[in-house]
Parts: C-alpha cells; structure tokens; sequence
C-alpha cells in the first residue's frame, strides 16, 4: 500500500512545477533569529520582574521606573541629562531644531488610512474585537524591528484594533513608526483608496494581500503597509516622517523628518512576520504585561478617536 | 550530515530537506504559497531549538511534528475561510496512453477532501512510512485514533478515486 501511493504521488509530484523554493532557508534562519530573540526577550523580562519583585520586597526599588514603563527607559534618558528629565532635541548647526514635533502634526482634514474605520466600514472588510492588548502589541514589535534603541512608547486601543507608537534610531535619528493590529471577518478588495492616499496591492509572503500606502500630506502616516494575513490578522505600519509631542519623554539626538527610519520592504517584513498569530501573541502576554504595566494611552490613532 | 548544533550544520540539515518538507507540507495543504510558509515556519522553529533538537533522537520525525501541529493549527484558526464541501469541484484533464484526453482525479485532489487531521494521518502513514505508534506520537493521539482514521480515510479515497484505487491498492 504504501509502496504504490509514494510512487502515484511520486508520478503527481513530477507532472507539476512546484515554485521556487528561493531564499526560504535563509528567510527561515532570519526568523528563527528573531524568535530566538523573542524568548531571550521573555527571559530577560521574566528575570528582571523576579528582580523587581524582589526589590519592591525590600522598598528599595520604586524611583526607578520610566513614565512608559519601559524597562530600560530611564538610563537611555540618562544620556541626554538627570533621568527624570526629558532631554531636549538636538539642535542642527545652524542652531534650528532639526525636527518637526508637534502635539499634533497633521492637520485635522489630512487624508488618513485607517486600518479599520469606525462602522460602517467603507472598506467593507468589516472588523472584530482587537486579539492583543497594546502592551502586548509592543513586545511582539519590540521582537522583529531593526535594531536600534527605541523610545516614546505609548499605545491606544479602540474598540476594532490596537495601535501602539514607537520612535527607533538606527544611528540617523529618532524615526515614528505607529502599528495596528485588528481582525478582518472578510477578505478585503483592493478596489477602494481614500483620497489623498496612493495605494498598491499585492499578494504573496503568506498573506492575502499586502497594501502599500503613501499619504503626502500626513507626516504620521507618510508611508504604511496593510497586511491582510490568511489567518484573519490584519497588521497596518505606518512610517512616520514626523515626531509627534505626547506624553512620553523626548527623544535625545537627532529627529528623523525627511527620511523614514524603515523601508516599505522593511515595513512588509514586519507586517509579514510570524509573530502576528494570536499563539505567539498569546505567549507574549503575560510577560508584555509586567515590562509595560502602564503605557500611555494616545486617544487619537491615524485618524480614528477623538 | 553532522547535525552538530551549529549554524551550519542547521543549514546543512536545510538545505538536504527543504524539498522534500515542502512537499510535505504541500501534501497537508495543497497549496505552494501555503506550504512555501508552512516549510519556512517548521525550520524557523527548529532553528530556534537546534542545539536541543540535534540530541533528540530523529531530527526528522521532530520536524514532521512541528509542521504537523502548524497546520492543524493553522486549520484551526482558518476553519471559517474554509468550505467543506463533498462533492467535486474539480477534475484534472490528463493524457491517458492512447492519447485521447481523461477525466480523473488524482491521489494529490482526493487528499484535499479528506479532513486535515486524516489527511496528515495518511501524509504520515504512507507517504512518510511512519508507524501506527509514531503518528500517534507526533499527532499527540492514541494508536486506535490513527487506525480508525487511516480506515476511514482510505474508505474515502476509493470512493473519491473510484477504479484508480485499484492502481493505489494493487
């Protein structure tokens, strides 16, 4: 039995031309990196919230603690001067800051592309409850962006999806990259762009369709990636191409305004990454929790919230 | 193949299997772009445990559980995208020997009926040659399960491929 059903399928195999298997070993080894990375991550939170654990025990370890309640916040502001001062942004030499950071950089009638709208939604892919908590949105991200120290975290959680922000320098300057997270009940089409967006789809690397955006007349959303996964995830990156004031310490050094501090491509491997499955992010809760215990909320998020 | 737990020798191992996963998993799916990641997730998984998995005693059978699991899981997540359905939607035209073209189905199609936990029972049974206890083992359930659904399964086949069974039975 066996014997003839591997030589009928061996006869089947030989009749088709399969894709080409391409860089999958590598793209493999690159992921298995980065997983190796997140559990070094869980590790790490995990020890250092038995350390904190410990310290509170004694009193001793209450002042240590960023706004954000990123582990490692106050010693990079450390750089920039005392640790519960932000640091100022760095001036150019011409002694004009080198940013544009508002409280709010986009103009309220700029043209955005929400990942979900408020219902009825016109890109009629309709949506579900949110599968992660921003914290949790954060770590995932944490596992799969460049590397680079990041700063600024803050998160915002509507009832369709989770967006959480986060500024990344990889050595020209702090950089806003934005992430939502959100379920789609139905595939979406690629037939509907807001205006004021240029939009471009495609399919492959696992996914439904990848959606590609610029929008030039939103700084926050300056460039994004829509990722419609087959397994009903939705992941949106925006690249910024401004920093945004908020309740979260400056960034020291340079702000990146005229370059975005990802690619698109590097936009879609993230979005694209295996760490966007409800198991992984399920995993990543309960440690995501204890290293971002209280985020600061954004009440606006590309263009949904008020 | 060494399989020491270095880099290169998860490469090494790669490498020589790559093919031969993607045709597995392209067995469980029956869809290259699908098998294309279920391949890329089991070797990324194993890479993230290699220095663990080259002492386990079968490299291979470890990553037929791996990938296994991903795509039941996978199903599972995915079974409100999918139609079940029993009758056939498709047939592949074929050139039989005399040269006049033949409607039939094909082993590969009749797999895509099956459920995806039969289907990986038969994957494991025949194609890979693995025992009753084994593919209990990687599927995490009981030696009569695999039976009763190898049974079943095989039913369901010679249902679907009707006087071809003849040629997959002899």
């Amino acid at each position: 039995m066996g014997d003839r059903f591997r030589s009928m399928i061996e006869s089947e195999f030989a009749e088709v031309e399969p894709p080409p298997i391409g860089d999958l070993v590598d793209n493999a080894i690159r992921d298995g990196q980065r997983l190796r990375r997140t559990r070094l991550v869980q590790r790490g939170v995990a020890c250092a919230a038995a350390v904190g654990v410990l310290a509170l025990g004694l009193g001793m370890a209450t002042a240590g603690l960023g706004p954000d309640g990123a582990p490692d916040g106050p010693a990079r502001y450390a750089a920039g001067g005392s640790g519960s001062e932000p640091a100022r942004p760095a001036e150019t030499s011409g002694g004009e800051p080198s940013s544009s950071r508002a409280a709010n950089p986009v103009p309220a009638d700029a043209p955005t592309m929400a990942i979900f709208e408020p219902e009825p939604s016109p890109r009629g892919t309709g949506s579900k409850a949110p599968p992660s908590t921003p914290a949790t949105v954060l770590m995932a991200l944490q596992t799969v962006l460049p590397d680079g120290p990041t700063v600024a975290f803050a998160g915002s959680r509507f009832s369709n999806y989770t967006g959480v922000q986060v500024y990344l320098d990889r050595g020209a300057g702090y950089g806003m990259i934005r992430v939502a997270l959100g379920r789609y009940s139905t595939p979406p089409t690629c037939d509907s762009s807001p205006a004021g967006v240029t939009v471009d789809c495609r399919g492959g690397r696992g996914a439904w369709m990848v959606e590609t955006f610029e929008i030039e007349g939103n700084c926050v959303q300056r460039r994004g990636v829509t990722v419609y996964r087959t397994d009903g995830l939705a992941v949106q990156i925006n690249v910024g191409s401004c920093l945004v004031d908020g309740g979260w310490p400056a960034p020291p050094g340079v702000d990146s305004v005229d370059q975005q501090v990802i690619s698109v491509e590097e936009a879609i491997d993230i979005g694209t990454s295996n760490i966007w499955n409800e198991r992984s992010l399920e995993g990543l809760s309960p440690s995501a929790e204890q290293a971002y215990p209280s985020l600061p909320m954004l009440t606006t998020f590309n263009g949904v919230g008020s | 193949m060494s399989n020491g737990g270095t880099d290169l020798d998860f490469e090494e191992y790669a490498q020589a299997r790559v093919v031969r996963l993607r045709q597995r998993a392209y067995l469980l799916c029956r869809d290259w772009h699908l098998a294309q990641d279920l391949t890329q997730i089991t070797l990324s998984r194993l890479y993230a445990s290699w220095r663990k998995v080259v002492k386990a005693d079968n490299i291979d059978a470890y990553a037929a559980k791996v990938m296994v699991r991903v795509f039941l899981d996978h199903k599972r997540l995915k079974s409100s995208h999918e139609v079940v359905s029993d009758t056939m939607q498709t047939q592949t035209e074929r050139v039989d020997g005399s040269g006049g073209p033949e409607l039939r189905l094909t082993l590969m199609e009749a797999l895509g009926h099956l459920s995806p936990r039969a289907r990986a029972i038969v994957v494991l049974r025949y194609w890979e040659d693995h025992s009753v206890d084994t593919v209990a083992e990687l599927l995490g359930v009981t030696p009569s399960l695999v039976k009763t659904q190898s049974m079943r399964a095989l039913a369901e086949l010679r249902a679907l491929l009707g006087t071809d069974l003849a040629t997959l039975v002899g």
